[in-house]
């Protein structure tokens, strides 16, 4: 039997949210057999019709436009974060491979690219490392994001060569600038036809011999990847289990022993399921420095307060919010992904959330809404005493365990309004609407 | 967020290389939000900070978050600069127009700007004039307000808008940059860079505000959707949010850090607020201007406010699209005039920038492709107008046409404008910032020199001149009131800024008479931005060097003051740090002649309401008050006319403040002790005594109890009369050998010294102040050479610096002794006055 504490702490990591009948499900079995349910992923369901086709208007004319396709793709994958995907470690885990083998759309600007590349990303989620990255590196998105679509024998652009070894796969240091040479010119060729399907184009691929990580001969730009991940094998495997603990546990903490074990296993099956298993079996992701050192990022947060409301992105629109935060889907502020913790942290940020947390909160005081999500109309938190009002709320966004600072503060607030403002009829909607919106920024709630 | 894209087809069309894929038109997406991302922003995913990066963090760590928060007034010699960033790049040659050069016409048969027809160019020279549209900026110029420089640029152009601004913005040429010229600047400054140093109208950061180590601010255009409500209902919820961050939760470094960046949201958008009213009605650069002088106007400190227009991109089109943003250049810059107060217009300056100019031949679609060099503005009131530097050849080196597709070459490097603005008006720190020296231009009055029409900046809140000697006042009686407000800086005032001070005229109002010497004041600190703290001293003097209460900023903190008054009858209050709030109630007034003289006595508790002492032994409630009959008891003679109480709250249940004033009298608008939930609060009250010989006290807050101990009276029949001095310290334990005082009393001696007589001294008022303490515990003074009492000035907290007003008996040997509880404890101790019969 796991320890309730160390349930909701892997399930807040792993499913954006502890969600009570989760904690209880979870709670009777051993951490590894609840680590191995979370993990239990099928294969997802295909995109959306309206995002999963070319939004060519020449070919079709009533093809949405890329822009509203945008939108809905935003949209669709919040919804999905929070409340479609069975097991949301899937979204989790694509969330994780959109910022590591990250694409933009303002640079792709193509949501049928993005989206397509975001579906390899939730297929592949828990899958084989080596063919996602197989994969990864012929998707219209990446041949467009990082130029490769314009790599040639005759005009050769290294942008991706270099990304893929110091971003992708290695880290920096791992290489000389005479394999980025290579390898830029056995990706020559590798590019898309004019509907931005993948294209092979053996008239611009570079079919002279060339040595990469002292392997010689016509090296085409799969071989790159094959020979990475068997001469550097330990290395790649070491960044990449690194990359998920500081995902999933906290940047700065990470047990090397335990992880560079991890890494050796992974480097002999690339088998991601495992290394993720192995990483949230390691005692050390729960200890204080890993429960109290992620902070969500605004994705991660937004999905909390959806869950937590019970109110879709329909509802919600969060992809209004989110740009505000400093983390639109699709939109990564450049080749190496979204920084963590402290880069979410500036005092605009933190407005921005204050006022996707104000939007929710005036849906929660809607009765008829609030029924329609199986919950009770939060106006009542008025007529509680102040203890039960901070309970309800605490429960709400699960603020636990909350911190004595926190309870203090919402009490306050509380009790200050009940002085100020005796007759319990009288504005106490603004009491209830305050505490809410207090209890969905509260630092434990901005805390994974 | 996330506009639809504004269509830059033809600018990629000429950046694009040979490659056809790069013409299908799905790669598009160039504007200024597109810009800001791929150097590496879009607000917060801001590229500096991975893990535990405490350099930027450290605004938002607990101990360190307030200093963040400064703000305050500019010096009068602080320069402010303005940047107009033109996004798209702006054509030099259609804005400034060499119309006197027959190539411009050669070259752009189909957009030139002339001399006659309808919209005739403003000529400003026989060579050179302005577009049409740029009215106002020529009406500055002919106040020789405008500098014009000529053909600015970088070395080896690059063609492409994302390398182009991002070296502009970089204030670097070549890679990819990560940090920008301003943000460096800010790294430089220090300590002294904060929330309100730098700051970007809109609510995204651009490169060029983003340092290494500090970033500037984004202040959206229709202020903070969130937390700027003035109102009281918001601003006790903010309240609560902000206490999120009163002290760390014991939950990591992390969850202090959220607190205190709510907390520094909040501080913004509410210092910020009183800004975006009356509501501006402009829109575009206009509006952002607008917001610009508004927040230059409100003195909260910045020195660079950076605006942005957008869409100058002018492929086709050119003489309506280019003319429509002239005009909204010059709208701006007249808004921004006209919004400016006078007191800052000598020390504020405008600059344009555009990451290129565009080419000398137009296309065939009346527009123009990307360039190079172009011209722009500086504009100010210590600017010395005129043209400046080489106009850029507009023919080729041959004397003949620039070829077709040739650009024109830069005649000034960027950079030069940059070292111009960083060492001519942000203090220096040029040749740091921008990596190496680069020639300045001489285009800058001193800054703050007086031009134009422009009168003298005054220096905000400077005291009055001191224009007496420090003397004592007369033997003085008491007369105690019913406590009146003389000040509360929240009320339509401005808070105390750093260094600053205010005047508070004390007599001639409020029941106090013209001719009163001292006052018992009872001052209150309140949401103050740092930790400060304030002196309060007659306003005809010096400031001495001595502190009637300490804030530890974010918190609401008051102290009893005696202090002498002025010959005209006011006080100075002034405030170290950052800035605060300040609130003065009168409670009593010295006057010479008849009048109440000081009783000391013994310490005796007269109220407890945990044991029954003094009142039912239950808390009390919030919103109510009890009645403390004093008159004969602890003491206190039947006909005092007002006491001297050490009242303390413990245990109250919420925030909230105590009043004291006489019974039976309507309760006043005045306070005498703030209170958080939990916390134990003691403060000196001098209180006037009403109906049946009582005292009201009132409780604004949640449920406390409260406990009263007096130690003195002031009736008519008999007493000694106060001596009120102009503040001197006496002790500063931090000084000297640095011996922080333990459980052994010390002994200070406090009279033959600082203005206090060798005889007839019975007693002295006293501010003492506890700070840096190892431990929780009390402090108390009492007679040298008699048995310790078991009473308490003062409560300590360990690492705070807690102050209060103390009237004490002197010993026989003309010394207090001052006991401390518990750990150790550095003691100040100032004298404000004495009694003497």
């Amino acid at each position: 039997m796991a320890e309730q504490a160390q349930i909701e702490h892997l399930l807040r990591r792993t499913e954006f949210v502890a969600r009570p009948a989760r904690v209880a499900a979870l709670m009777a079995l051993s951490l590894e057999a609840a680590i191995d349910d979370i993990l239990a992923v099928s294969a997802p369901p295909a995109l959306p019709t309206y995002i999963d086709h070319n939004n060519d208007r020449d070919l079709d004319p009533a093809a949405p436009s890329n822009w509203d396709q945008y939108v809905y793709s935003l949209k669709w994958w919040f919804d999905r974060m929070a409340f479609d995907s069975p097991k949301p470690i899937q979204e989790k885990m694509t969330l994780f491979w959109h910022g590591h083998f990250t694409s933009d759309w303002w640079k792709v600007y193509d949501t049928w690219a993005m989206t397509s590349q975001n579906q390899l990303y939730r297929v592949n989620a828990l899958g084989n490392f080596q063919t996602l990255a197989q994969q990864m590196a012929i998707e219209p998105a990446m041949l467009r994001y990082l130029d490769n679509a314009d790599n040639t024998k005759s005009s050769p652009n290294q942008n991706f060569a270099r990304e893929l070894m110091e971003l992708f796969l290695l880290g920096v240091g791992n290489y000389t600038e005479a394999d980025v040479e290579a390898s830029s010119a056995a990706w020559t060729g590798h590019t898309l036809d004019d509907d931005g399907h993948y294209w092979f184009r053996t008239d611009r691929h570079n079919n002279l011999s060339k040595t990469f990580f002292a392997v010689t001969g016509n090296l085409n730009g799969p071989d790159i990847i094959n020979i990475i991940l068997d001469k550097k094998k330990q290395i790649a495997a070491r960044y990449i289990v690194g990359k998920l603990w500081d995902f999933f546990a906290a940047p700065g903490t990470q047990p090397n022993d335990g992880l560079d074990a991890i890494a050796t296993t992974f480097a002999s099956n690339w088998d991601i399921k495992v290394a993720l298993k192995a990483i949230l079996l390691l005692p050390e992701f729960y200890t204080d420095p890993v429960k109290q050192g992620l902070i969500r990022s605004p994705i991660d947060w937004v999905v909390a307060v959806m869950v937590q409301t019970g109110y879709r992105a329909g509802l919600l629109n969060p992809q209004w919010y989110v740009e505000g935060m400093g983390q639109v889907p699709f939109s990564p502020p450049n080749v190496s992904g979204w920084r963590p913790n402290g880069a979410w942290i500036n005092t605009s940020s933190m407005g921005s959330r204050a006022e996707f947390a104000r939007n929710a909160t005036w849906r929660l005081r809607d009765a008829q809404l609030a029924q329609n999500a199986g919950r009770g109309d939060m106006g009542n938190l008025w007529t509680l005493p102040v203890d039960q009002a901070v309970d309800t709320v605490a429960a709400l966004f699960a603020l636990n365990p909350m911190s004595v600072r926190t309870r203090t503060a919402l009490s306050d607030y509380a009790n200050g309004e009940r002085t100020l403002l005796p007759k319990a009829d009288r504005n106490g909607w603004w009491m209830a609407t305050n505490l809410l919106t207090m209890a969905m920024i509260a630092p434990e709630m901005h805390l994974a | 967020m996330l506009d639809p894209d504004i269509s830059a087809r033809d600018a990629l069309a000429l950046l694009s290389t040979n490659d056809a894929h790069r013409l299908d038109g799905t790669r598009e997406g160039f504007n200024r939000r597109r810009f800001l991302q791929m150097v590496g922003l879009g607000l917060g995913g801001g590229a500096v900070l991975s893990g535990l990066d405490t350099g930027v963090l450290g605004q938002f760590l607990p101990d360190e978050w307030r200093q963040a928060f400064a703000g305050g007034p500019l010096g009068p010699t602080d320069g402010v600069l303005v940047i107009i960033g033109m996004y798209g790049g702006n054509d030099g040659l259609n804005t400034v127009i060499p119309y006197s050069n027959p190539r411009y016409y050669e070259y752009r048969t189909n957009i030139a700007l002339r001399t006659t027809g309808t919209n005739p160019l403003i000529p400003i020279n026989d060579d050179f004039g302005l577009h049409h549209n740029l009215s106002f900026v020529k009406a500055l110029y002919d106040q020789q307000q405008v500098a014009i420089l000529h053909g600015v640029g970088y070395p080896n152009p690059d063609l492409s808008h994302f390398n182009s601004m991002a070296y502009w913005m970089a204030g670097k040429v070549g890679g990819t940059p990560s940090n920008g010229w301003i943000g460096r600047w800010l790294d430089g400054i220090g300590a002294r860079a904060d929330l309100y140093t730098a700051g970007t109208i809109g609510s995204s950061l651009p490169l060029h505000l983003l340092g290494q180590v500090k970033r500037g601010t984004a202040i959206p255009e229709n202020g903070f959707g969130f937390g700027g409500d003035t109102d009281a209902v918001q601003t006790r919820f903010y309240n609560g949010i902000k206490s999120y961050s009163s002290q760390s939760a014991g939950r990591g470094i992390w969850h202090d850090a959220i607190a205190g960046a709510s907390r520094g949201q909040i501080d913004l958008a509410q210092r910020v607020a009183p800004i975006f009213e009356p509501e501006i009605t402009s829109d575009s650069l206009a509006k952002k201007l607008t917001v610009a002088a508004r927040l230059i106007n409100a003195d909260l400190g910045f020195r660079v406010l950076d605006t942005s227009l957008d869409s100058f991109d002018h492929h086709s089109g050119e003489p309506y699209e280019h003319g429509q943003k002239m005009q909204e250049l010059n709208d701006g810059i007249a808004a921004f005039f006209a919004t400016l107060s006078p007191t800052f217009a000598n020390r504020v300056t405008l600059m344009t920038f555009s990451e290129f100019g565009r080419t000398p031949w137009s296309n065939d679609s009346q527009g123009t492709d990307h360039g190079t060099a172009g011209a722009h503005f500086v504009i100010g009131g210590n600017v010395k107008g005129g043209l400046y530097g080489t106009p850029p050849s507009l023919s080729s080196s041959t004397g003949g046409q620039i070829e077709r597709w040739g650009r024109i070459k830069m005649t000034m490097d960027f950079r030069s404008m940059y070292a111009t603005m960083i060492d001519g008006l942000l203090g220096g720190g040029a040749s740091t910032v921008l990596g190496g020296n680069f020639e300045k231009i001489d285009l800058f009055r001193p800054v703050g020199a007086p031009v134009g029409n422009f009168p003298d900046p005054g220096v905000p809140g400077s005291p009055s001149t001191p224009t007496v000697p420090a003397t004592p006042s007369g033997p003085a009686s008491f007369v105690g009131m019913t406590p009146a407000r003389l000040i509360d800086t929240r009320d339509g005032g401005a808070p105390i800024g750093a260094a600053s001070s205010i005047t508070v005229q004390v007599s001639g109002g409020h029941g106090v008479p013209a001719d009163a010497v001292a006052a018992v004041l009872n001052v209150t600190a309140v949401d103050g931005t740092d930790p400060s703290y304030l002196t309060v001293w007659p306003a005809d003097v010096a400031k001495p060097n001595t502190s009637s209460l300490n804030t530890r900023g974010g918190d609401v903190v008051p102290n009893l003051v005696i202090s002498k008054l002025s010959a005209a009858g006011a006080v100075n209050v002034f405030n170290l740090a950052g800035m605060t709030h300040c609130v003065v109630d009168v409670v009593g007034y010295f006057v010479g002649g008849s009048g109440s003289r000081f009783t000391s006595l013994s310490p005796s508790r007269v109220l407890d309401t945990r044991d029954g002492i003094g009142a039912p032994a239950t808390a009390v409630g919030p919103g109510t008050s009890i009645d403390l009959v004093v008159s004969g008891v602890g003491g206190v003679a039947a006909d005092a006319d007002a006491v001297v109480l050490n009242v303390t709250v413990t245990e109250p249940t919420a925030a909230g403040f105590i009043t004291a004033w006489p019974a039976g009298a309507p309760r006043p608008t005045a306070s005498n002790l703030n209170f958080v939930a939990g916390q134990t609060v003691p403060n000196l009250v001098v209180a006037k005594l009403g109906a049946g010989g009582a005292v009201s006290l009132f409780n604004s807050g949640g449920s406390t109890h409260l406990v009263a101990d007096v130690l003195g009276c002031f009736r008519s029949a008999d007493g000694a009369r106060l001596i009120a001095l102009s503040p001197a310290r006496l002790l500063d334990t931090r000084e000297g050998s640095g011996q922080a005082v333990l459980q052994t009393p010390i002994t200070l001696s406090v009279v033959n010294r600082d203005g206090v007589p060798a005889s007839g001294v019975t007693g002295v008022v006293l501010n003492v102040t506890a700070t840096g303490g190892s431990a929780n515990g009390y402090v108390t003074v009492f007679p040298s050479g008699e048995a310790r009492p078991m009473a308490s000035n003062l409560n300590t907290v360990a690492g705070a610096t807690r102050a209060n007003l103390v009237i004490a008996k002197v010993g026989a040997d003309g010394a207090v002794a001052l006991f401390n509880s518990a750990g150790a404890q550095h003691l100040v101790v100032d004298v404000v006055g004495y009694f003497t019969t």
